[in-house]
């Protein structure tokens, strides 16, 4: 055995309370045990073996089949903070976003662009739609924001 | 260095995490990548949002 062994049932199991918790969190109505397509998902994933290509494509499956009734639910968008650690979404700044060296280098201020990079790191089997959009709530005093289109996210990115 | 804390080797080996109940977390077991024979079993997780975090248990090999 190298790195970590989780039984299938209980990798299942996890992901399950992991998709209640989410739902729940969100405020959207059902159990996910009684939607057909992710308790399929769910009771299939209970029995493969663990660590196997069957295991990855049925979390992505579980997970995607989820994320679809939520999405439903939810048309006006989820919060990152929200199903971020459900999805393992991360977002950063890049250091050579323009940004940092305007801050720096702009005492008068000035116009700049803030780039977002937003990661997933779990193995959803195949991409799925997903579109970000970033809003500034509040902005210091003198500061002014006005917020970029929505940008769907693509599934390019490194695989590590 | 410029290598943060200059990671070598593994810091964890050969461990069972049985029979626990997990609730009402944000977290329930991490593995960092560098841990090497973590076996679960028999543990239940309830309204945890992220039941099983960290690379090692999210690839099993």
């Amino acid at each position: 055995m190298s790195k970590a062994y989780v039984t299938p049932t209980e990798r299942a199991e996890a992901l399950q309370v992991s998709l209640q918790s989410l739902i729940a969190s969100l405020g959207v109505k059902g159990d996910p045990m009684q939607w057909p397509e992710v308790a399929a998902a769910l009771g299939a994933l209970a029995k493969a073996p663990s660590g196997s290509p069957e295991d990855t494509q049925l979390q992505g499956v579980a997970l995607r089949a989820a994320l679809a009734r939520v999405a439903k639910a939810k048309p006006e968008g989820l919060p990152l903070a929200a199903v971020a650690q459900t999805l393992g979404l991360s977002v950063r700044m890049p250091w050579e976003s323009p940004s940092h060296v305007h801050l720096q280098n702009r005492p008068t201020g000035g116009p700049s662009a803030l780039d977002l990079i937003v990661t997933a790191s779990l193995p959803l089997g195949e991409p799925i739609p997903l579109t970000a959009e970033a809003e500034v709530p509040k902005t210091p005093a003198g500061w002014a924001s006005q917020l970029s289109a929505p940008v769907e996210l693509s599934d390019k990115a490194r695989r590590s | 260095m410029g290598h943060g804390f200059g990671r070598k080797g593994r810091y964890v080996r050969d461990v069972l995490v049985e029979n626990t109940q997990i609730a009402n977390a944000d977290l329930g077991v991490f593995a960092y990548a560098t841990a090497d024979g973590v076996m679960l079993h028999g543990n239940s997780f309830s309204a945890v949002k992220s039941p099983l975090g960290g690379r090692a248990c999210r690839r099993p090999t």
